[in-house]
């Protein structure tokens, strides 16, 4: 016997929830990158929760695709990173003000 | 049959001029860089050839069924390999020399197989890694110039990426719980069971992450910014290819994966693309960088494009006129950013004034592009536009239709404004303004102007080529 | 709250488990949004990985809890502190304005998402041991790791090669991105902190790079290999 699949979903939720609360509230690119990690984590847990409430590989193949996906993307974005704030100061989103309008 | 790599060919061959292209980057010298350019369009030239066959052969489904080859993916492949060929000859002077050009053309490779492979996508996770296979080379592309504008353009559309990516996959993995399965088919047959709360909250979230990659609201933000920020190839690019990738993808999602009733998508999408088409529209009355311009003339455009998906499945019109509209819009703004690349010193409206003086040709190109994005006939995007009122006055929309004609007629002010001081005003005291920035550049504004004029006069002939039943 | 009746009557041990795997991926959570210092964000993304992973191990999901140990915590979250440490960025940040338009509005709409997520995730009625796809999870005799080989190299086989192309990018991306631009007037203000060492001579000494020399010389070959391959592709 094992803990009800709901708990798992309602954590995943609320991991969810928690990340994109983050985004919200955060400035610090590199912060909004985590909290799009953990977003990320929160669907994972989701998916990982279906695959064994189905019985179905499916769902735990697709977070192997995400973790693939999820390292690309980060790659991508910390050089975005990298190309912007290597000649400033700070690496927060208030930095990011030339193209208004 | 199962597994049957020769039926994606045209995607394969992307993807394989992309690697070859990565590699022989490091070995070519910099100014050697032009190879890279042959063999993407060669790459482009060949899967548009290996589209025709596969044209002619009966529709099939690849890959244990997670990937159609139907009439709208090939109507997907011919009008993203165009385009990608449209790009690479308008960025031949721009990026020429470039420390990264070779990047470029692989970048572009990659996200056009993307672009196709959303739309040939039939399984949600496929259509996800399709979604980054086309996003994540985007970030590359506008960011690729590397000035400060560039990456700001860049790490903006980046975040939003992300963000609407994560979305989607949140919906995904509610489709995938209600439906046990990530088919489209299977998830028609499993959802009209499904609580109805449920299944619209997937659908909504699936649907944001598409609308991103198509820059409608509400994730149109990164659209100005991004074509602002970005070279002009770039920008070409970005308000074209990922837009056909998304809008396919839709009209797919909506059509297969939902079942009818079950959730009233249609009025969602109508509502979505009033106001798009609004906002895109109104937002570009006050704007005077011509690329700034463009960028919210395409999200206006894009809410035209949303009526046709709005009304997909209600009858076979919606599907021709979207893939008309699509070709026409794609070949007619090209034309339009050609213009912009031949003239790589001219930033706001007021400095092509006196351009019909200077370079009558390019003029009638900017005019037949520019009037060519009105909608005004003989062009493709009138009959484009005939299309899709058509289809949504029949699919019951017709307060959409309405709104659809207002927007149109408004947004004749804003071109104009672009077109009287090039034709009617005095030449500037700076002719070096105008300066022309190659003849590749010029040859692709003038080949597309005339392709969108071609595409209306010879509408009867194509319209078909984007009809035909989806696989089920 | 009065604990839910299927948590009673689970074991005991699984119950334990969960709590303390779920109660750290929170706090984690937590942590990562509350850090004032993004060094610290890092760290409690760590804990969060690794109460997720233990939960993967309870949804007998051994191989991708092996993976998200060794990606995320070993590989990407290094990164991020990678990037962190180059770039010196552990600052105070202002949060009166909005510099990407929009973006709260869009983050309130996540936020009240993820309250609805919640809300269904909870009470939903999902289907169980419903028909499966790509192959059942627990057959006997055969492990998890092959299980999943198997289903990721035939039914999953397309979006496989996709998320393989997905990797081209990502390195291709990364040398377009974050390449360092060669004039040394490129840059806008002095560089305070780790960023100094690396946008000083180390990576790409000028002397590597002899474009004046390719233009005297008629480019010859050897002096354009020199050029592309040394760290910076020259600019005319």
């Amino acid at each position: 016997m094992t803990i009800h699949a709901s708990w798992y979903l309602t954590l995943g939720a609320v991991l969810f929830t928690i990340g994109a609360v983050g985004l919200l509230v955060r400035r610090n690119v590199l912060v909004m990158f985590m909290c799009i990690e953990l977003m990320l984590n929160a669907a994972n847990l989701t998916f990982v929760t279906f695959a064994r409430e189905l019985n179905d590989t499916g769902g735990q193949v697709a977070v192997f695709f995400v973790l693939v996906v999820a390292a690309a993307e980060v790659v991508v974005g910390l050089g975005v990173i990298v190309a912007i704030f290597r000649r400033r100061v700070g690496a927060t989103a208030d930095d990011v003000h030339m193209l208004k309008g | 049959m199962k597994e049957n790599p020769a039926a994606l060919a045209p995607e394969l061959a992307l993807v394989v001029a992309a690697v070859v292209g990565a590699v022989a980057s490091g070995w070519l010298p910099r100014r050697r860089q032009w190879a890279v350019r042959l063999l993407a369009a060669g790459a482009c030239v060949g899967g548009l050839v290996a589209t025709a066959l596969a044209m002619l052969g009966p529709p099939e489904r690849v890959f244990d069924g997670s990937y159609a080859i139907d009439p709208a993916t090939n109507a997907a492949r011919v009008v993203v390999l165009g385009a990608a060929l449209v790009v690479i000859g308008l960025s031949a002077e721009p990026l020429r020399a470039h420390p990264h050009e070779s990047e470029f053309y692989v970048l572009l490779l990659l996200a056009s197989a993307g672009a196709i492979a959303l739309v040939g996508a039939d399984d949600l996770l496929t259509v996800f890694a399709a979604y980054l296979l086309a996003s994540v080379p985007s970030y590359g592309l506008v960011g690729l110039l590397r000035d400060r504008t560039g990456s700001e353009a860049s790490l903006k559309y980046y975040l939003l990426g992300a963000l609407f990516g994560i979305v989607m996959l949140a919906g995904a993995t509610v489709l995938v719980g209600l439906g046990a399965t990530s088919s489209y088919p299977g998830l028609r047959e499993a959802l009209d069971s499904a609580p109805r709360a449920a299944v619209a909250f997937g659908a909504v979230c699936v649907t944001a992450g598409l609308l991103f990659k198509i820059g409608g609201v509400p994730a149109q933000f990164w659209v100005p910014d991004a074509v602002d920020g970005a070279s002009v190839p770039a920008a070409a690019f970005v308000t074209t290819i990922p837009k056909i990738g998304g809008l396919g993808a839709a009209f797919r999602f909506f059509t297969e994966a939902l079942p009818a009733g079950r959730v009233d998508w249609a009025l969602l999408v109508a509502v979505t693309a009033a106001c798009t088409m609004t906002l895109g529209n109104f937002a570009a009355f006050a704007q005077t960088r011509v690329k700034r311009l463009l960028a919210y003339s395409t999200i206006g455009q894009v809410g035209y494009l949303l009526m046709a998906v709005a009304v997909a499945g209600r009858n076979g019109l919606a599907q021709q006129a979207l893939w008309y509209y699509l070709a026409a819009y794609t070949v007619t703004n090209l034309a339009a950013f050609a213009v912009v690349a031949e003239l790589p010193a001219a930033r706001t409206l007021s400095d092509y004034r006196g351009l019909a003086h200077h370079r009558p040709l390019l003029a009638g190109s900017l005019a037949v592009s520019l009037l060519g994005l009105v909608g005004t006939p003989p062009t493709a995007l009138f009959v484009g536009k005939l299309e899709i009122f058509t289809a949504v006055i029949h699919g019951g929309y017709t307060w959409l239709a309405v709104l659809a004609i207002l927007n149109t007629v408004a947004s004749l002010y804003y071109y104009l404004r672009w077109l009287v001081p090039a034709f009617l005003h005095a030449p500037s005291p700076h002719p070096a303004v105008l300066s022309s920035g190659g003849t590749w550049s010029a040859a692709t504004a003038y080949a597309a102007a005339t392709a969108t004029v071609i595409l209306g006069v010879g509408a009867a002939a194509v319209l078909p080529l984007g009809a035909g039943h989806l696989l089920p | 709250m009065s604990i839910h009746p299927a948590v009673l009557a689970a074991t005991i041990p699984d119950s334990i488990t969960f709590a303390i795997a779920a109660a750290i991926s929170v706090i984690g959570a937590l942590g990562v949004v509350l850090s004032r210092n993004p060094v610290h964000s890092a760290l409690m993304l760590v804990m969060t990985l690794f109460g997720v992973a233990v939960l993967f191990v309870e949804e007998n999901a051994q191989f991708l809890a092996a993976v998200q140990v060794i990606v995320y915590a070993g590989a990407i979250v290094v990164l991020f502190l990678f990037v962190i440490m180059l770039l010196g960025v552990d600052r105070r940040e202002v949060t009166e304005r909005d510099p990407l338009r929009g973006q709260r509005a869009v983050a309130l709409l996540l936020g009240i998402l993820g309250l609805v997520e919640v809300i269904l995730l909870a009470g939903g009625k999902w289907p169980t041991g419903a028909h499966s796809a790509a192959g059942a999870i627990n057959v006997t005799g055969r492990s998890n790791v092959a299980l999943l080989g198997d289903a990721v190299f035939t039914t999953y086989l397309l979006p496989f090669e996709i998320t393989s192309a997905l990797l081209v990018i990502a390195v291709i991306g990364a040398v377009v991105l974050a390449r360092r631009p060669r004039q040394a007037g490129d840059r806008e203000q002095p560089q305070i902190g780790g960023g100094d060492i690396i946008t000083a001579d180390v990576l790409g000494p000028d002397s590597l790079i002899r474009p004046e020399i390719e233009e005297a010389t008629g480019s010859s070959d050897v002096h354009e290999e020199l050029d592309k391959s040394s760290f910076e592709r020259s600019d005319p």
